[in-house]
């Protein structure tokens, strides 16, 4: 399929998950929170679509009101990570320098850790927590970014139409909003929108292990960790909000890749089709 | 080469003196205070009495570098101290978990090498063919899945289904199949696809063609030369994605209920045990540095130009 | 060993589209020809297709290739720093073209003649990875390894675009003297018309897919028939306003210096 039709069934899929998410009081059956231990377990039926949980309350509105917690989370950290790593990146880039230098030993030492272990330990410090998940996660993605930023920043200094640009006396600053920010920026959201999916799962991930969205609030990895018990009895309750987690997951994960080949061109294996490209040998065909 | 692993070796040394500062100083000035901790972890009553006495005998009253270096003093001679909860020296209850972890990773990262690898290499050499296309597809899963699903609905499946396996545990070697497999399958995606893709792009390049010229048969063209270029890549990618073996071993021991060094990690990030957290980021951070230097020193073997330098 | 390399009527398409289209070109034993073209006319798909090369992407449609194939021709190509595999030595090279000509392991005593035999030490760049080695170096040794591969044919695919002017003076000179040591066809693919007039026996014109013109340095470059190849001579005034006569003998006297 080509890549705007990925592009846009994947961003038709996410706007249904935005307006469920924000509309989720209005379309769930019932109160998420609200429990009925008398009705635990209860079989799929007409008034609990899905069936209710280990404490009777309904999982499909738990499940609508868990998209607002995943769409949350991810939003809050793409954008502060966008924000931080250009912030960073762009001035260690055009000022280079000691700053540069600096900036560049920061990063560095954020990169030694593995990401997971380094958000596990920032939980450990700041406590838990959706909002501490979020600022973990974002610590320990925005190095890797910044530096791409700068990378990129570098590289297009260099070019023609920039120097070019400035020795028609246009300042430092104007430089860089006008000429490399839309370049870099275009080169960001690629690689952003191909980790949204990867920053969902360290959510869910460190909300099963506890550390992050507490109980009773309905967050995907929550639940499953909360129905992990019953698994024998009731596979159901475990199924549904993974399902959830994967199928978000990979929607962001077809229009990350579908923004590249379409993007990004480079990426694409030169070629398609043949074996090995005409060009080697026929090196004057350019 | 031996120059160069032994400056890669030396320089693990200044790493990991900052990694163990810079974690020391977050976890004193952090927001929870470790005198607390420690008092809520023992089921004292934290009164400002017994605040005040923990602090001096924690020997938090003492001033910040002190406190460093009397910790660095007694870590360089591995003792990490006592764990708030368990008020056992830190280091023997890492030295009893560590085994079952370093298992499940290494039997991980042999896992996607051995599976990863050839797949990947069978997929580009028959592109687009039936088993190109379902590869891929798995791969796209892999990279989708959460691997704490994946790791639940292996053990409905394979355990209370088909009673293959014991759901939990490790009481025999076999427990580790579905840990492995549940930790293996995002990173073994993505190296499937990443070796795919270097062989095709390698397939394409000149010295292929070049070989070929030569009159050498395509099984030697394509087993020797592109081979061992498409190679170089995933050897570095590997050592990366052990980081995120280490990470998503974490996950997988507290699914599992192994008794691995991620999960008591967890527990002691939970009731803030500053001493096993400190242990436990050092080592994590060492290994992780160790396995990369495997890495580059294999890829140093692979590629010449990182041994020679490049020359005019 | 084949007396002729040779492509008649050689038709390859990509797809629906055509690369070339009833192109003939021969070489005998003890000949140079040369086939000479603009960037994009095909004259590298038809060098591919001599020495059955041509990638999956590409057909022969219809024509037939006597002589030639995949391992049976020599090969000398532009831009060597690309065609050597980066992480094997000169030496891994050597020894593999051997193995798959069906001999065994090559002795030190040959390698050092055949490397000597192209103006190299071999001391110094047997166990060199090809980064660490010069464009003219590697150019050497591919001729080396044609060589080595003991075909009657060679085919130089614009071999000194990469050099510079002295350098491709000695690698012209070098491949002269190697085909007439062993006595051996060679057809050289190139834009340089000055060089097609200095070496060649033979001169194939071709434009957009197909043989213009053909014949021998007098005919092309005194009385071309065809509009390119009049064009072609013009542009190149120096030989425009000067006999090819005399650079023939320019080249003779050179061949008769050893050089």
């Amino acid at each position: 399929m080509n890549p705007d039709k990925r592009i846009k069934a994947a961003l038709i899929f996410i706007c249904i998950m935005v307006l469920a998410a924000v509309f989720a009081g209005f379309i769930s059956p019932w109160n998420p929170l609200e429990t009925d231990v008398l009705n635990k377990f209860a079989p799929a039926s007409l008034s609990h679509p899905l069936g209710t949980d280990h404490l009777g309350r309904d999982e499909l509105s738990r499940l609508l009101y868990g998209i607002r917690m995943s769409l949350l989370s991810v939003l809050l950290i793409s954008a502060s990570v966008v924000a931080l790593s250009f912030a960073v990146g762009l001035a260690a880039g055009y000022r280079g320098g000691i700053f540069d230098a600096v900036f560049m030993r920061i990063c560095d030492v954020f990169l030694t850790f593995p990401t997971f272990i380094l958000a596990l330990f920032l939980i450990g410090i700041l406590g838990v927590g959706l909002l501490n998940v979020v600022i973990a996660i974002v610590l320990t993605h925005w190095a890797w970014y910044a530096r791409m930023v700068r990378g990129l920043v570098l590289e297009y200094k260099g070019q023609g139409w920039v120097t070019a640009s400035r020795s028609l006396g246009t300042g430092k600053l104007a430089v860089v909003i006008r000429h490399i920010l839309p370049s870099v920026f275009v080169q960001m959201i690629i690689l952003i929108t191909l980790d949204l999916g990867h920053m969902l799962l360290h959510v869910s991930g460190l909300s099963f292990l506890g550390l992050g969205v507490q109980a009773p609030t309905p967050e995907w990895g929550v639940m499953i960790s909360d129905a992990a018990p019953f698994i024998r009895e009731h596979p159901m309750l475990i199924i549904y909000p993974g399902l959830c987690i994967f199928i978000t997951v990979a929607v962001f994960n077809i229009l990350g890749e579908a923004l590249r080949d379409k993007l990004d061109p480079s990426y694409v294996y030169r070629g398609s089709g043949c074996d090995g490209p005409a060009s080697a040998v026929e090196p004057e065909a350019r | 080469m031996a120059y160069f692993i032994i400056k890669r070796l030396l320089l693990l040394i200044p790493i990991l003196l900052a990694v163990s500062f810079i974690v020391f100083f977050l976890l004193r000035f952090g927001p929870v205070d470790p005198a607390y901790a420690y008092l809520t972890q023992s089921q004292i009553p934290p009164t400002e009495e017994a605040l005040a006495q923990t602090r001096i005998e924690l020997g938090l009253d003492r001033p910040f570098p002190e406190q460093y270096l009397s910790w660095l003093k007694k870590a360089v001679t591995m003792d990490f101290g006592i764990s708030y909860v368990t008020k056992r020296p830190v280091l023997d209850d890492v030295l009893y978990y560590l085994p079952v972890t370093l298992k499940l990773t290494g039997l991980s990262m042999l896992f996607i090498v051995f599976f990863s690898v050839p797949l990947g290499v069978y997929s580009a050499l028959h592109r687009d063919g039936p088993w190109d296309r379902g590869l891929s597809l798995l791969s796209f899963a892999g990279v989708s899945f959460p691997s704490f699903w994946l790791g639940f609905l292996l053990i409905y499946v394979l355990s209370l289904k088909l009673g293959w396996l014991a759901p939990f545990g490790i009481s025999s070697p076999s427990g580790y199949v579905m840990p492995v497999l549940t930790l293996s399958f995002m990173s073994f995606a993505i190296n499937m696809r990443l070796t795919r893709t270097s062989v095709l792009e390698h397939m394409g390049a000149r010295s292929v063609v070049y070989a070929r010229a030569r009159g050498l048969s395509e099984r030697n063209v394509i087993g020797k030369h592109v081979l061992k270029n498409s190679m170089i890549p995933i050897v570095t990618s590997l050592g990366m994605h052990f980081g995120e073996l280490l990470g998503g071993a974490v996950i997988v021991e507290t699914l599992f209920a192994l008794p691995g060094l991620g999960r008591y990690a967890v527990g002691s990030i939970y009731s803030h045990d500053y001493p096993v957290i400190q242990c436990f980021m050092l080592l994590m951070t060492a290994v992780f540095i160790l396995v990369n230097l495997a890495a580059d020193i294999i890829y140093a073997w692979l590629n010449p130009k990182i041994r020679y330098g490049e020359a005019g | 060993m084949a007396d002729f390399l040779k492509a008649e009527n050689l038709t390859v398409k990509a797809g629906s589209k055509t690369i070339t289209c009833g192109v003939s070109v021969s070489v005998s034993r003890g000949e140079t020809a040369v086939l000479i073209g603009e960037s994009g006319c095909g004259k590298s798909v038809t060098a591919a297709a001599l020495a059955g090369l041509l990638p999956s992407s590409l057909k022969v449609a219809s024509g037939v290739i006597t002589g030639g194939g995949r391992g049976k021709v020599g090969m000398i190509m532009q831009n060597p720093a690309s065609c050597f595999d980066p992480v094997f030595t000169i030496r891994d090279h050597f020894e593999e073209t051997f193995k798959s000509a069906g001999g065994g392991k090559p002795s030190e005593s040959f390698l050092k003649e055949l490397i000597f035999t192209v103006g190299l030490d071999a001391s110094g760049v047997l166990e060199a990875y090809p980064f660490q080695l010069s464009g003219g170096t590697l150019q050497r040794l591919m001729t080396a390894i044609a060589i080595a591969m003991d075909t009657s044919f060679i085919i130089a695919d614009e071999p000194s675009s990469d050099l510079d002017v002295l350098g491709q003076k000695e690698l012209l000179a070098l491949i002269k003297k190697v085909k007439k040591e062993r006595d051996l066809g060679i057809l050289f693919i190139t834009h340089d018309l000055a060089l097609a007039s200095r070496a060649a026996d033979n001169i194939f014109v071709m434009k957009d897919g197909k043989i213009i013109e053909k014949g021998s340095p007098e005919i092309i470059l005194k009385n071309p028939s065809s509009e390119y190849a009049k064009a072609l001579v013009k542009a190149n005034s120096a030989l425009y306003d000067t006999p090819w006569t005399d650079f023939r003998k320019e080249a003779a006297g050179e061949d008769a210096a050893g050089m």
